[in-house]
């Protein structure tokens, strides 16, 4: 019998290791029924119809499968895959032509002297979140998924650190500038 | 604490997972998994397989 029946009793790190010596399709099953749900959430979040996040899950995974050897345990497992999953949503924002037209309109207004808001995370919490959803979706998708690794999934900066390969100064001035774009857009929308 | 932070509570509302995504994944990677193997025959197996034929041609000439 295998080893990897008792799935619960098994670390995704050590679930990892495996798929990363064998490449066993059925043990990567068990890291997919893990975190199926989740990714495709988080896909959908990307995604503005309901066949796009099923696409993009389905690539998700593929793409998961091909590069786990690139998890070295720098961060819990599950923060590298949201991280991997937002990488790959955010390029997949971005190579669409149409959205890249919409978003330069959107964004005429950035600029290097862009004013930055001092945001609190307390207040940034307790933000409303049917006007946050909104925002969320206007800003840069580099921007929501920083957000979302930072508030929604509880990546450290020091994980931020090791997944983005940045200093802690970048780190922090990124999520400053995701926030302070965030809340401005949310002061847009009534 | 969902209830402090307004973006864990983005994630309320959870959709369900279209029923025919593992089968579809699980072919994926299987396909996946069939190229890395033939590719790793053709790039790692198959010179070393030739590189013996060959030593064994010659050591038979020999």
């Amino acid at each position: 019998m295998s080893k990897f029946t008792l799935r619960d009793a098994i670390s995704d790190e050590e679930l990892v290791k495996e798929v990363t010596k064998t490449k066993d399709p059925e043990i990567f099953g068990q890291l997919y029924d893990r975190y199926v749900s989740r990714v495709y959430n988080k896909c959908y979040g990307f995604s503005r119809t309901p066949a796009e996040a099923e696409d993009l899950t389905q690539d998700v995974f593929l793409m998961l499968y091909l590069k786990i050897g690139k998890f070295k345990g720098y961060s819990k497992f599950s923060t590298w895959l949201y991280s991997f999953v937002y990488n790959f949503c955010v390029n997949h924002v971005n190579r669409n032509t149409q959205r890249k037209m919409a978003d330069r309109t959107r964004h005429l207004d950035e600029r290097d002297d862009e004013i930055l808001l001092n945001v609190s995370d307390q207040t940034l919490l307790q933000l409303s979140v049917e006007r946050l959803k909104k925002a969320m979706n206007i800003i840069r998708p580099e921007d929501k998924a920083m957000l979302l690794l930072k508030y929604q999934d509880d990546a450290s900066i020091k994980e931020l650190m090791a997944l983005m390969n940045l200093s802690e100064s970048a780190v922090k001035m990124r999520l400053k500038r995701a926030k302070s774009r965030v809340v401005q857009e949310y002061n847009k929308i009534k | 604490m969902n209830s402090n932070n307004a973006f864990k509570k983005l994630e309320d509302n959870v959709r369900s997972v279209p029923p025919d995504m593992r089968q579809k994944v699980m072919k994926d990677v299987a396909m996946a998994k069939l190229l890395m193997d033939f590719t790793f025959f053709v790039t790692d197996n198959y010179p070393a397989a030739l590189k013996r034929l060959f030593r064994t041609l010659d050591n038979n000439e020999n």
